[in-house]
């Protein structure tokens, strides 16, 4: 038994390692920014945003894979090594518990009330807009600036 | 999408606000066009786009913890706030019809969920008088028939009736704040017991104690009309305007208190509980009307100790938090959901 656990730690820090990689956005904005630049006119494609997306997201994975940059640190839970799921764009993406408490308890009860309808119960801007009386505009831009508010508290 | 972009944002605003856009399904192919041509100008707009999709990561991440509160709870504060400074939707009650049948038209279900329980509307035709009430920790604001505005706090009961020459609002239980239509030739009276309170046209709070009846006038005038002492009325009885606040205990006595904000008044309705020099017990004694974990100070000289600061009403612990940090105080549970707080005795 012992040897096993020995084993699964190894495992776990090496992948660990491995996976501690993480992109930096100003970089990956560059480098998405120039292939987009070299491949097509983005007004020509369908839908420009999930192009833009996608783009960004086959670069992190593309350095993730080649480019190690121990200087951006980030912390992973076992279960998403365990899945082997791909770290992506929200590869260093996290918010801390408290962290979210705080900035939701500082918005304005209609702007807290759209965050969590809409992030944590995943309503629909129609049904937001339905249940506090107000316009999908208003949905949106309260949604808008929240992101703005949780952006900050993301990024610190 | 464009007139929302058009103002003076920052590029990470407009990042956020294209963001939304294209979560919303609805997203036009003009929209697209003019996102290929927003965010390929440069690649700060690239990079504060993909600043908003780390953070919709960081917020979709299945492991996070998200506050507990309720959604019914959250689309109840934000209706509560939105009274200040624009005017709350509230339902609508005509005499005319059947209240039990126009609410569910009038509100979201979720809303509805957490009024059902505290809107306890009996009708009688004969009297034309209707009951309203709130439960613990609720809050519910109505437009009466003529127009008028009542906002019950927690643990309120009211009975309505309006009549052609008088309008009469009986506070059996808890405080109410309300707004009065204009309407000269039928006085709005307020009975808070023996107290009677005549108003013309104003904004006004009531707010009865098992000791004492409070009255705080926000804007215009109000008659004490009668009190436990003055039954019939009288010359001697004060009227109030804006700002002030009259104390009228059981015994009919009068205590007359000015310059209250409108702030303090109505901060209840923000879910705030606002206190400039009360005692300690005072303040424990609100906390504990829209909590059920109570609060008892158990120390004489700790009860006494004033206090200036604001709260949220349904948030004590913040409060705990604030008098735990008193040197020598200590907070501890009492095992039935409680809190007791106590003042180590030996302290220098």
């Amino acid at each position: 038994m012992e040897w096993r656990q020995r084993w699964n730690r190894r495992l776990f820090q090496f992948l660990r390692r491995r996976v501690r990689t993480s992109v930096d956005v100003q970089d990956l904005a560059q480098e998405t920014y120039l292939r987009l630049l070299r491949s097509r006119d983005l007004s020509e494609v369908r839908n420009p945003e999930a192009y833009l997306l996608q783009v960004a997201k086959h670069v992190a994975l593309e350095w993730c894979d080649h480019q190690p940059r121990p200087e951006s640190v980030v912390e992973l839970d076992e279960e998403m090594l365990i899945d082997e799921h791909l770290p992506e764009l929200e590869l260093d993406a996290r918010i801390s518990e408290k962290r979210l408490a705080q900035t939701l308890a500082e918005v304005s009860p209609t702007m807290r009330a759209v965050l969590v309808l809409r992030l944590r119960d995943q309503l629909s801007y129609e049904a937001i807009a339905a249940e506090l009386g107000i316009t999908l505009r208003q949905v949106r831009r309260h949604l808008a600036r929240g992101y703005e508010r949780l952006r900050v508290a993301v990024e610190g | 999408m464009k007139s929302e972009n058009d103002e003076l944002t920052s590029i990470s605003e407009q990042a956020a606000q294209w963001w939304v856009v294209f979560r919303g399904n609805a997203a036009s192919a003009a929209d697209k066009r003019e996102f290929a041509q927003w965010v390929a100008r440069a690649p700060e707009r690239i990079e504060a786009y993909l600043r908003v999709a780390r953070v919709h990561a960081a917020l979709s991440r299945a492991d996070l913890q998200w506050p507990k509160t309720s959604a019914a709870a959250l689309i109840r504060e934000a209706l509560v706030a939105a009274t200040e400074p624009t005017p709350l939707r509230v339902q609508q009650i005509r005499p005319e019809r059947a209240p039990r049948r126009r609410l569910p038209a009038l509100l979201g279900v979720a809303v509805m969920a957490s009024l059902l329980v505290a809107v306890g509307l009996g009708w009688h035709f004969l009297s034309l008088s209707q009951h309203y009430s709130t439960g613990f920790g609720e809050q519910l604001s109505v437009v009466l028939a003529d127009g008028s505005r009542v906002t019950l706090n927690t643990g309120s009961r009211i009975e309505v009736r309006l009549r052609a020459d008088q309008r009469v609002v009986n506070l059996l239980q808890g405080e109410a704040l309300f707004e009065v239509a204009h309407d000269p030739k039928r006085p709005f009276d307020v009975h808070v017991g023996e107290t009677i309170l005549r108003d013309v046209g104003t904004r006004f709070d009531v707010d009865q104690r098992p000791q004492r009846t409070v009255v705080t006038v926000v804007e215009g005038r109000v008659a004490i009309v009668a009190t436990p002492s003055h039954a019939g009325g009288g010359a001697s009885l004060p009227e109030l305007s804006a700002s002030d606040r009259a104390i009228i205990d059981n015994q009919g006595s009068v205590k007359l208190q000015q310059g209250v904000t409108e702030a303090e008044a109505i901060a209840w309705m923000r879910r705030s509980l606002v206190f400039h020099r009360r005692p300690m017990a005072e303040v424990a004694e609100e906390f504990n009307r829209y909590n059920r974990r109570r609060i008892e100070i158990r120390s004489p000289a700790l009860q006494a100790q004033e206090i200036t600061g604001t709260f949220r009403s349904d948030d004590p612990t913040s409060f705990l938090a604030f008098i735990a940090s008193i040197p020598g105080v200590h907070v501890n549970e009492d095992g039935s959901g409680g809190y007791v707080v106590t003042l180590e005795e030996s302290v220098p």
